[in-house]
This record gives structure tokens, C-alpha cells and sequence, in this order.
């Protein structure tokens, strides 16, 4: 056996200090005689040195925030039955957390080149017209981001953009589509108890065209039919702030089947909007970020 | 990362004494062991995976896992090996998952973020991390693992070995052979006056 391939194969774990003392010492008489290893061992280390001195990459507070969500939802979900629970808030029922999905051009023949969140690069959610990012995300931009896929979603693609202001007592999840009431979800955005939400308002004059863009029923039982036709979707609240859905819908995020959600916090402090992307299937949150509301 | 079953360094309880309370019903404490292990599991994601998009992923899938397999726990293990198990395979799964829908281009790999942007030597230095991330990210699985979690995560042979079960033998090669790639790749070996990059012990038979 050649001691120069031996003593090469063992210059790493020299380095590691990992040999015992009779294999140190024959590697470094060795080293004395061979200007090769030497030579080796230097590079070795410096390369050593060099991986070592990588900084820990940080995850940022999105990543947090969405990693304890998501426990918080599978901490949930495993003390619920396994049904599959859809609510809206609406006067007596609790605020829900609604996946919104965004159906981009993958599902139909639509030229949109709207792609949902990075691919590489920027973070945010992209639209026709529209860049929704986590600087400058609020609910104008993600109200105009979900319209314009509204309207130019094809046939096959849910959409449903509704503005539910709910004075909610508590958090929780709410059975079926009995929690909707006060026409919390008529596309013309006029809702039982809108009084003191301006923007929904605004929202009127496009929804028909969004009806007739999706093309399927709007009342809210036809909404939680649709939401519970996709595989198991558990929509449950992460948080015990009570939580407004702004609007939600289905589409594809980076060739995932996924639901987009955008709903507002107002009793934060101070009051947030947040924009989630969900897994359809397996709920996991596949994006996240959150913007606090001026 | 915590030690075996010590306490953390604030004097609260051990990994171990979190995990049994979590056992017995404690939600909370599962939230605590998030919190200790969060950084960890998300550093080892990104060094194994190469982005943030992955190592999010990759966390997430990590600690909804742990939440069943921890009611499971045997104490005898330490709770640091046992995450950096999970999390390695993890990233593995996650990898091969995504080598079916598409491929990230190495290139568009970046180093992630971590700390404020200093002067020029600053930028230089953040270039050259970028650099041997890429080489990392390059690196067959099985050898990107084991710098990970050796030089990275400061695990010794032996418990490199543990964490991927795997004989110590083999955490010793492939530490050698991953080190030798990234030499390469990284100009260490070009650097040393020889026209070929050394491959192994045949060139230093040339000569001398």
C-alpha cells in the first residue's frame, strides 16, 4: 500500500482533528517529505476555511411568521373533525381565513402573462398592470391585482372578489355557509353592514364583469359548493385576531395549484393586511407577507 | 443550538423537558421548540438547498412533521440530531420533488441576506460568499450534507454520522472528496503551480 495515497486520503480528517495520535503522527512525517501534500493540506484548509465562514442565512419575519401560522393552522386543524369548514365572516360568526388563489394563464388559453409571486427575483405578486410587492402591498394594489385576474380569468379558473366587513365577536371557525348573512357576499359589493366600508364601493361597477368572467354562481352557498369541491380544503383562523376577508380566489403559484387570500386585521396593533397563498391540497403556506393598513 | 438535554442558555428547560411537556399536551411548548430550532433548521434548508423559496418550504414541511414524529421521541437521541436528520432529508425530498417540475438555474442562486451592507470590502466579501454558496449548491447531495452539517453546523465525524446514518468512514471520504471538489471549484487546487488540478494521489506520484 503506497503511504502517499494513504496520507492524501487522510488530510481532511487531519485537518478535522479527527485522527488519533498515531495516524497524526504519520501524516505529518509525512507532510515534512512531500511538498505535494503540503501544497494539498493548504488548499484543503483554505477551502475549509472558507465554507466556514459562510454566515447563517436569516429567514425572514414572512418566513417565520408563515412557518408558526402554519403550525398554528395544523395545530388546529388536528383538534377540528376532518370536515371540510367554510365561513365567512358575517355578523355573529367569526372572521375566517380565506385562500386566495389566483388562476393565471396556465389554465386556459389566456395570453395574461401573469405569473403569481417569483419565480426568481422579486418578491411579489405579478398582474396585468399591476406589481403587487411587499412594499407597497395594500389593499388597493390587491384589490386591483385580484380584479384584473378577474377579469381576465378564462372559464375553469374560481374567482370571486367580495368585500365582507364583520364585526366578529370571536375567533373560530364557522360551519357551512349558514355563518354568511347580511348579503356579506353580493358581487356588487354592497353588503348588510357596510356601512363604514368605503371601498367596496368602489369595487361595484367591475364585479359584474367578474361574475361574468368566472361564469359560475356567486351566492355564498355556490361559493363555499366551490371552495369544498377542491380537495380538502380546511380554512381555518391562525390567529384569534378577527380576521375580514377582502377578497380570495384560486390560481397557480410557481405550477402549484394554490388559493390566494387577502383579508385585513383591523384589531392588530396596528391594523394589518395580509396577503396568503396556499397549498390547495395540503394548505401549506406557499407565500406570505403582511402590510400594515395606514 | 441547545446541548443534550441541558438547559438553554437562559436557565428554561432542556429540549428534552419541552418535548415531554409537548407529549403531555403542552402546545406552548411546541411554539418553544420552534423558536430554539427555527434559525437551525432554516440555516441547514438553505445551505442544502440553495434558496430561501426552498429552505421556507423545507422548514415549514420540517416542523408539521415534527409536530406527529415528536410525540414519538426517544430521549436517548439528542433533539439537535434528530432535527438536523429531518431536516437534511427534507431538503433531499424537497430537491428531488422539484428536479421533476423544474430546475433552479444555479446561477440565479444567491447568497442570502444577513447582515448590514458595509463598506467595499463588505461587498467583495458578500461576492465571494456568494461564490462558494454556488460551489456548494454544485456539490453532489451526499457531499453538500456532510460539509453542512461539519463545517457549518460544527458536528464532528461522529455525529455527522449519526445525524445521516452513515458509517464514520464514509462522513470521513465524502468530507474529503466534497472538500476536493470545492478546492476546485473554488481555484484552491489551481493555485498550486500544477497545470491540472490535482485529482488525488496520482499526480503526486509526477515528478518530485
Amino acid at each position: 500500500m503506497n503511504p502517499t495515497h494513504e496520507a492524501f486520503e487522510q488530510l481532511s480528517a487531519y485537518l478535522d482533528g479527527e485522527l488519533s495520535e498515531r495516524e497524526t503522527t504519520a501524516v505529518e512525517a509525512h507532510l515534512a517529505t512531500c511538498a505535494d501534500c503540503a501544497r494539498a493540506l493548504d488548499a484543503l484548509r483554505a477551502t475549509a476555511r472558507e465554507v466556514r465562514a459562510l454566515e447563517d442565512p436569516v429567514p425572514s419575519e414572512q418566513d417565520s411568521w408563515a412557518l408558526r401560522a402554519a403550525v398554528a393552522r395544523a395545530r388546529r386543524r388536528a383538534e377540528q373533525p376532518r370536515s371540510v369548514q367554510f365561513a365567512m365572516a358575517a355578523s355573529g360568526a367569526a372572521a375566517v381565513l380565506i385562500t386566495l388563489v389566483f388562476a393565471v394563464s396556465q389554465f386556459g388559453a389566456s395570453d395574461r402573462q401573469a405569473a403569481l409571486a417569483p419565480e426568481a427575483g422579486t418578491e411579489g405578486l405579478t398582474g396585468p398592470d399591476v406589481v403587487v410587492t411587499k412594499e407597497n402591498f395594500n389593499e388597493r394594489s390587491a384589490r386591483s391585482l385580484l380584479l384584473g385576474y378577474a377579469l381576465g380569468s378564462e372559464a375553469g379558473a374560481s374567482a370571486y372578489d367580495s368585500s365582507v366587513p364583520a364585526p366578529a365577536p370571536a375567533a373560530g371557525s364557522i360551519e357551512g355557509s349558514t355563518g354568511v348573512g347580511g348579503g356579506a357576499v353580493e358581487d356588487s359589493g354592497t353588503t348588510g353592514a357596510a356601512e363604514n366600508i368605503p371601498a367596496p364601493q368602489a369595487l361595484a361597477p367591475q364585479a359584474p364583469a367578474a361574475r361574468a368572467a368566472s361564469g359560475a354562481g356567486t351566492g355564498p352557498s355556490s361559493l363555499s359548493r366551490r371552495i369544498a369541491d377542491c380537495q380538502r380544503i380546511e380554512i381555518l383562523p391562525h390567529t384569534d385576531d378577527r380576521l375580514e376577508a377582502v377578497s380570495y380566489r384560486s390560481a397557480r403559484y410557481k405550477r402549484q395549484p394554490a388559493f390566494l387570500l387577502v383579508f385585513r386585521v383591523p384589531d392588530a396593533k396596528p391594523a394589518r393586511l395580509e396577503l396568503w397563498v396556499l397549498h390547495r391540497e395540503t394548505c401549506r403556506t406557499l407565500y406570505f407577507t403582511q402590510q400594515t393598513t395606514s | 443550538m441547545s446541548e443534550t438535554g441541558a438547559a438553554s442558555t437562559t436557565g428554561g428547560p432542556s429540549d428534552h423537558e419541552l418535548v415531554r411537556r409537548y407529549i403531555d399536551g403542552d402546545a406552548r411548548a411546541f411554539d418553544e421548540l420552534v423558536a430554539r430550532f427555527e434559525r437551525r433548521v432554516y440555516a441547514v434548508a438553505f445551505r442544502m438547498c440553495g434558496n430561501p423559496e426552498d429552505a421556507r418550504d423545507v422548514s415549514q414541511e420540517v416542523f408539521l412533521n415534527a409536530m406527529r414524529a415528536l410525540k414519538r421521541f426517544r430521549e436517548e437521541a439528542q433533539l439537535s440530531t434528530w432535527f438536523h436528520r429531518v431536516t437534511v432529508n427534507a431538503s433531499l425530498d424537497h430537491m428531488r420533488k422539484r428536479k421533476r417540475r423544474s430546475s433552479t438555474p444555479i446561477e440565479d442562486v444567491a447568497e442570502q441576506p444577513s447582515s448590514d451592507p458595509g463598506p467595499e470590502d463588505a461587498a467583495a466579501g458578500a461576492a465571494r460568499a456568494a461564490e462558494v454558496h454556488r460551489a456548494l449548491s454544485r456539490l453532489s447531495s451526499e457531499h453538500r450534507a456532510v460539509l453542512v452539517l461539519h463545517d457549518l453546523e460544527d458536528l464532528d465525524y461522529a455525529e455527522a454520522a449519526t445525524a445521516l446514518d452513515i458509517p464514520v468512514g464514509t462522513v470521513k471520504s465524502r468530507i474529503h472528496r466534497a472538500r476536493i471538489e470545492m478546492a476546485k471549484l473554488l481555484g484552491h487546487l489551481r493555485k498550486m503551480g500544477e497545470t491540472e488540478p490535482l485529482e488525488g494521489p496520482e499526480p503526486l506520484k509526477e515528478g518530485r
